[in-house]
């Protein structure tokens, strides 16, 4: 079996959505890691981020801040395969459950307050180390 | 590398490379980064020097690991604090009662053992959740529902050890008084199964629940005297209709009888649902409404009718009740709710209206009439909960609402448990109010409604915020504590607590200078000499760690 270990990315997404967007593309262009866009659709600032990780080839995932269908098709599987990475831009409530559901599989969490509202910017990581 | 409190750091290396052997290095976790994942999201004393913290978790994924880990730990002295999958939040979370400890995950024990349609029954794993019992079920198409609690992200067996509640029928959504059976690793690492599960090759272990002789299966709920790896539980059959209904009443006074008249009705199974008390003129939603108010925000009231809310005295003036009276809304409203044929529900309600019609003024409503089974995404336009259905909904209030202007940072749960009558919902309101005022602690600053999770008592489920602020959570933590004392003063206890707030609440049931307390530890001493397992937990904690009190 594959040794899990989990990698740290600290990523700040306050300011300049556009570049930490590209930041997150680059990353995801490193194989076996695909970016995933989680984006909360009550919130024009999700929806910007979504629309610029789109514009550079981010998975999309929209949610109107209801979790449960998206866990249950979606990130259930995709966090038991123990590999990825994900970010978005959401509520503190809505991140607490993110958080807390990946955290069940070791993925690693980060999160910043976003400048302009109350939302939270955040990404979570996990890798596989053979 | 953290260590547990006591132990060297050269024992606790041995001992953490004696568990690497049993699971294996990549489930046993001691970076920052890890155990992380094992403090308390919603802890009041984060980054303060009384947080709770793990020195190291464990991940196995099999009883026979857990007994070989709990062997080890014995010979070490190393306290180990199982989880299920640490989803409780608002009672302490992952985070262990002692810090220091050694987190014992169980999320990786997470196999459906077997679920029994025709008997309708489940036997599962501790890392099973709400989510993987539901999938489970609906994936091979069988006509059993589950109950299950609000967010349903947690554990199936970890909430029933922690008395929690849901909200379907009265004899399911008690979940631990739905359990039949258990498998529990001793702290000595001897494997126990109780009830019919003690008979060698047992064929009734998840139908009947007490077996032969003493009937130990509480010791191990909100306790330290072993690790249930395994645990029976009934489900309910799938209902072939659905029926929702309210009851609104128009008097102050009205509470005593209608609260009296649903206990008949509850009690004698003719009101089989959750049942569910408003006080509409209050403006106090029943709890199957909260997630719509967090959700849009509550209705809006007419000014005269603000005006009077705010001059009401526990919850009362004889001006609110003749405005309440003249515009039609109601003091009370009572939503009640039938699972079964239509044709018995039909007759179900037709007998609680005649009972309800005693009550002058009595006014009757039918809200939803549903044919069973219904899609999982038709059960979110009502209630989810209430149809089986586990949800993460309880996560979508926005940034603000209305009804929730001040966002938290977290919760602590408030949960005291009250007489199932009208006088007791007015007498804690009064109670509690009194003191929450003094203590300047934002509970009970308007009237109060409680829920009906069990059907002989009554809970409030209040909750305190968490703020960033150390300060400010420091005045909630010893008004908390205060609080617990003056329920105490009055007969009334929690039902389940975080760590933090544990031997406040322990220290209330004190009848006969603690002599409950005082066999917890006889049981402690005796069953965990070493007292490797939860020490703390539920303030049971083993005699070195004791200091003499009591």
């Amino acid at each position: 079996m594959l040794r899990r270990d989990f990698m740290l990315k600290s990523l700040s997404l306050a300011s300049a959505l556009p570049a930490a967007a590209q930041a997150l593309i680059r990353m995801g262009t490193e194989p076996p890691l695909v970016l995933h866009v989680l984006v909360d659709t009550r919130f024009a600032a999700s929806q910007h981020f979504g629309d610029a990780a789109s514009a550079r080839g981010a998975r999309i995932s929209c949610y109107d801040g209801d979790l449960t269908q998206l866990w249950q098709r979606t990130l259930q599987q995709q966090w038991r395969s123990g590999r990825g990475q994900m970010a978005g831009i959401t509520t503190a409530r809505g991140w607490l459950c993110l958080s807390q559901l990946a955290g069940g599989y070791h993925w690693i969490a980060r999160a910043r307050h976003t400048e302009a509202s109350e939302l939270i910017a955040w990404s979570l990581t996990a890798e596989l180390r053979a | 590398m953290k260590t547990p409190p006591g132990i060297r750091e050269a024992d606790f290396r041995r001992a953490m490379s004696e568990f690497e052997r049993v699971i294996g290095a990549e489930w046993t976790f001691s970076s920052d980064a890890d155990l992380d994942l094992y403090r308390d999201a919603y802890s009041p004393l984060k980054g303060q020097p009384g947080e709770l913290l793990a020195a190291a978790a464990l991940a196995p994924d099999s009883t026979e690991k857990v007994q070989q880990i709990v062997r080890i730990a014995n010979r070490y002295g190393i306290p180990l604090y199982p989880i299920s999958t640490g989803r409780n939040l608002g009672y302490g979370g992952a985070a262990p009662a002692y810090s220091g400890s050694v987190v014992l995950d169980l999320k990786r024990m997470n196999r459906i053992l077997e679920v029994n349609e025709r008997n309708a029954y489940a036997l599962v794993e501790p890392g099973v959740s709400y989510f993987d019992l539901y999938n489970h079920i609906r994936e091979r198409g069988l006509k059993l529902w589950i109950d299950c609690p609000d967010p349903g992200w947690g554990s199936v067996l970890g909430n029933a050890i922690d008395r929690g509640g849901g909200y379907t029928m009265a004899q399911y959504r008690n979940h631990f008084d739905a359990h039949c059976g258990m498998e529990v690793v001793l702290p000595d690492g001897e494997l126990l199964r109780t009830g019919m599960g003690a008979i060698p090759n047992a064929t009734t272990w998840q139908q009947y629940k007490s077996g032969c002789g003493p009937l130990l299966d509480g010791i191990f709920s909100q306790s330290n005297f072993g690790i249930v790896t395994k645990m029976g539980f009934w489900l309910m059959p799938e209902p072939e209709a659905y029926l929702r209904c309210t009851i609104s009443v128009p008097r102050y006074q009205d509470l005593t009888p209608l609260v009296d008249t649903l206990n008949y009705l509850e009690n004698a199974r003719i009101v089989t649902g959750f049942p569910d008390i408003a006080t509409p003129l209050l403006a106090y939603p029943p709890v199957g409404q909260v997630q719509l108010w967090n959700e849009t925000g509550p209705p809006s009231l007419a000014p005269e009718h603000q005006a009077l809310l705010r001059e009401a005295k526990l919850g009362y003036s004889s001006q609110l009740e003749a405005y309440g009276m003249r515009t039609g809304i109601p003091y009370w409203q009572l939503w009640v709710s039938y699972y079964g044929p239509m044709e018995v529900i039909e007759a179900q309600w037709q007998a609680t209206q005649r009972h309800f019609r005693r009550i002058e003024g009595a006014s009757f409503r039918e809200v939803d009439r549903l044919q069973l089974p219904i899609e999982t995404d038709q059960a979110f336009a009502h209630h989810e909960p209430e149809f089986g259905v586990p949800s993460l909904r309880a996560f979508s209030i926005g940034a603000r609402s209305p009804w929730n202007p001040t966002p938290s940072h977290g919760h602590m749960w408030f949960s005291p448990i009250i007489p199932r009558t009208g006088e007791a919902i007015i007498e804690a309101n009064r109670v509690f109010g009194e003191a929450a005022r003094e203590l300047d602690m934002p509970l009970f600053q308007s009237f109060t409604m409680p829920a009906c999770f069990w059907e002989r008592a009554f809970i409030f489920i209040l909750a305190t915020p968490v703020t960033e602020d150390a300060a400010t959570n420091k005045h909630y933590l010893d008004g908390f504590r205060k609080l617990i004392e003056v329920g105490g003063s009055h007969g009334w206890g929690e039902y389940r607590t975080a760590p933090v707030f544990q031997k406040a609440v322990m220290d209330v049931y004190s009848f006969n200078n603690h002599a409950l307390m005082r066999l917890h530890e006889t049981l402690k001493d005796a069953i965990d000499p070493k007292g490797i397992l939860s020490p703390g937990r539920y303030d049971i904690w083993p005699k070195h760690l004791r200091g003499g009190r009591r």
